[in-house]
């Protein structure tokens, strides 16, 4: 073990190397779950552990540093770009291994997440990640949880050799289209991105498979029966919204998906189609399968377990919002991502081809990213619904999934006691935890306000969309103007004020209307 | 209606669950349909009521494991945990509520788990939500701190222990040392570590690929060797990782909020 003193310089390395990091988002440590083995240290929680939240409130759980910052590429948002006169350091396999080994054993962090700036080659690059990742499952025997950056360009050979030892890999898409990838960063064209994330993806189902599951997370305890007979009504509601949505974008002609081919042209990489180019990738990995042999030769072996995610920069490019979620819409069904992070754009290197940010970063805007996001994933909406052509951007004021309902009152009210499960799940102020439990509930008892509020329901949100026993919880109206008002209100209650201090949450009367 | 009773029982997880054992003796002796009339009050003073029996618990062992047995064969361990957690809570109402949800338990066996509308079910959730959500954050929030061997062990190694004791120091609003040693334990096999709660004067003492040990009453002196560079590169690392145009010490604080950071190395004051 090298020990690390003051002498060694280690200081500036990792003052350089994690504000060099810093930019990247994605530091959570969920998705696998894996007790420890009882000798070596180090286990993996299945929602992931923050260890401190830094002073922009972002959460610290993985030792997020770059491997190296002396990067021969020259993207134009990037901080560590070759014309860039920063200082530059380059950590040793040993010293990152060294680095986690003592941070975990005093539980300052939940993992490591290693990146890297390009050096001399992007397999050079990807071999020294995988050397420093072998050492730290190897020699330094450490079983917990570690996010490995996929370099782009990077051989597949080294890729799946990665794979095997990492918990969770991810490649950046950088910006939401490839137009404006080729704007802002040259050296990095679309096909070297998405051939690692469609391999991985291909990794993932096959080691999947292999060990018979079909998600890392090992189930709950709850008993079966109980899991089952929930998992019948959910399945049967989801079928239903499957059947509807199908239905409306018979209609809309699946506007999302062809936006989101048009910024990327992901269908190439479809796994089912016969292009050229996927005939040479199908090609490349029974190659590859042969060459490494990692997966045969440690069966017990995961291939990244906690899945991909992967990054885009939001606000650096002209792309609307509607683009930005028609592309994570095709990502997370086409390339089974597990998450898809978004990064509000800072202006680092105060580039002159690149927005000057006057108010700031745009977090609002990434913050309804995010919320939208969710709701794709757990909550059954579809891109087309929450934005079109027409209204491609995030209402400012209210969040997206009210933002849905007031504009869909013809699905309202909807009754707690007798609505389907993806039914509920529209309605703001239910969140998936409790759904559930409405689910659950009501077959034992009829359900009433306030036994719906004790169980998380949001009631100063929900109370314009629901009856409980056929009744609303006060007399309000079924008026689109109406509620947003008082959604408002809820939110920023100083944005409605009137002059003289009350509310303005009641209707102008209006006379020569 | 049957009188009211309130069993008076030692502040100890050992203390409550003799009292459950016991009310579960005295349910039984009630004439007519059980209507909730038993309470268990837990540690000294309290307020007196007027129309109640108070009886006094004394705890017993073997009471301890038969409830314990009770529970784990009749519910399983997913509840058993549960109700574990929730009385591991600060509230005066704890004991009464496991109680009130173990009659409905073997009354209706494990669907009791769903009915949210009772009021008892949904005070051991809440109960319950609020334990786990605690001791989800001190998983992240604990910091060791190293305190080297005076004289390093011939057989240490590196990454196998045997390089001096974690010592963690944690004051939680619920009494968690019970409930989260053993996340420690399976993270950490080959450490020797204490977690140490001051104001319950508790302690979980882990020696290297043993399993823990809980000590109560007893004071602990952990001395402070020299400083750790560690503490020093994490200070810094802490520093660095921040995006200053992005700052936010509303969101700062909202997720972790001023009480968690007394004992994390990161907030310490420079000396």
């Amino acid at each position: 073990m090298t020990e690390l003193t003051e002498s060694g310089g280690i200081m500036e390395k990792l003052t350089i190397l994690s504000d060099a990091a810093k930019y990247d988002v994605a530091c959570t440590s969920s998705g696998a779950r894996r007790s420890g083995d009882g000798r070596s240290m180090g286990s993996a929680h299945a929602c992931g552990i923050c260890h401190a939240f830094a002073g922009d409130g972002r959460c610290i759980s993985l030792l997020k540093i770059l491997m190296t910052n002396e990067c021969i590429y020259n993207c134009s948002y990037c901080v560590n770009r070759s014309s860039n006169d920063v200082p530059r350091a380059t950590f040793t396999p040993d010293e990152v291994c060294t680095l986690t080994v003592e941070f975990y054993r005093r539980n300052y962090i939940e993992g490591l997440f290693l990146s890297s700036g390009i050096i001399q080659s992007p397999d050079f690059t990807m071999g020294l990640l995988y050397e420093t990742l072998f050492l730290l499952r190897g020699k330094y025997r450490f079983n917990g949880y570690v996010h490995i950056k996929g370099i782009p360009g990077a051989s597949p050979d080294v890729v799946e050799m990665v794979g095997y030892l990492a918990d969770r890999m991810s490649v950046n898409l950088e910006l939401p289209t490839a137009e404006g990838l080729r704007t802002v960063a040259p050296n990095k064209v679309r096909r070297n991105i998405l051939s690692p994330m469609r391999q991985i993806q291909n990794g993932i189902k096959e080691s999947r498979r292999t060990h018979g599951v079909s998600s890392m997370k090992s189930r709950v305890y709850i008993d079966e029966r109980t899991y089952y007979d929930q998992m019948a009504e959910v399945r049967d509601s989801y079928e239903r919204l499957l059947d509807c949505q199908g239905r409306v974008a018979a209609i809309r002609q699946k506007k999302a998906e062809q936006s989101a081919e048009s910024a990327w042209r992901l269908s190439e990489f479809a796994p089912g189609e016969k292009s050229a180019g996927c005939m040479q990738q199908d090609l490349g990995q029974s190659r590859l399968k042969r060459q490494t042999g990692q997966g045969l030769s440690h069966p017990n072996r995961y291939f990244v377990p906690a899945g991909q995610s992967t990054q885009m920069i939001v606000g650096a490019t002209q792309e609307t919002d509607y683009q930005i979620i028609s592309v994570t819409e095709a990502l997370y069904e086409r390339f089974e991502m597990k998450r898809v992070f978004y990064s509000a754009f800072v202006n680092v290197n105060q580039d002159e081809s690149l927005p000057a940010l006057a108010q700031g970063p745009p977090l609002l805007r990434e913050h309804r990213l995010y919320q939208a996001d969710f709701l794709l994933r757990f909550y059954g909406f579809r891109a087309d619904e929450l934005l079109s052509e027409q209204r491609p951007n995030f209402n400012e004021l209210i969040d997206p999934k009210c933002d849905w309902a007031v504009r869909h009152l013809e699905c309202f009210p909807v009754e707690i006691n007798r609505a389907d499960y993806y039914t509920l799940l529209r309605v703001p102020g239910i969140g998936t935890r409790s759904a559930g439990r409405i689910v659950q509930a009501r077959k034992h008892a009829a359900l009433d306000f306030s036994d719906i509020k004790r169980m998380g329901v949001v009631l100063k949100r929900a109370l314009y969309f629901i009856t409980c026993g056929g009744r609303m919880m006060y007399a309000t109206r079924l008026e689109e103007n109406y509620i947003t008002r008082h959604l408002i209100y809820n939110e920023r209650p100083n944005q409605m004020l009137l002059p003289d201090g009350s509310a303005g949450t009641y209707e102008q009367l209006s006379l020569f209307a | 209606m049957s009188e009211e009773l309130i069993l008076r029982c030692e502040d100890s997880l050992e203390g409550i669950f003799t009292a459950i054992y016991d009310a579960f003796v005295y349910k039984n002796r009630m004439d007519g349909p059980y209507t909730d009339s038993i309470q268990i009050a837990v540690g000294e003073g309290g307020n007196l009521s007027l129309f109640a029996r108070e009886i006094s618990v004394a705890t017993d062992t073997g009471k301890v494991y038969k409830t314990m047995r009770a529970i784990q064969t009749r519910l399983g361990f997913s509840v058993y945990d549960r109700l574990l957690c929730s009385l591991c809570h600060f509230a005066d109402d704890r004991s009464t509520a496991v109680l009130g949800y173990l009659v409905r338990g073997f009354a209706k066996g494990l669907k009791v788990s769903e009915e949210f509308a009772d009021p008892y079910v949904m005070r051991i959730v809440e109960l319950s939500r609020k334990v786990y959500n605690e001791r989800e954050k001190f998983y992240g929030f604990l910091r060791f701190r190293l305190i080297p061997d005076r004289k390093p062990h011939p057989a240490a190694s590196a990454g196998d222990g045997g390089k001096g004791i974690l010592w963690a120091e944690v004051e939680p609003k619920c009494n968690l040392i019970p409930i989260m040693t053993e996340h420690f334990s399976d993270r950490f096999p080959g450490e020797h570590f204490i977690i140490y709660d001051p104001v319950r004067k508790l302690a979980a003492v882990h020696e290297a690929y043993r399993s823990c040990v809980l000590v109560s009453g007893q004071e602990p002196v952990a001395e402070r060797g020299e400083p750790d560079y560690m503490e020093t590169l994490w200070k810094r690392y802490f520093a660095a990782i921040e995006i200053t145009e992005r700052r936010n010490g509303r969101c700062q604080r909202t997720l972790m909020p001023y009480w968690y950071r007394k004992h994390m190395t990161e907030f310490e004051k420079a000396d």
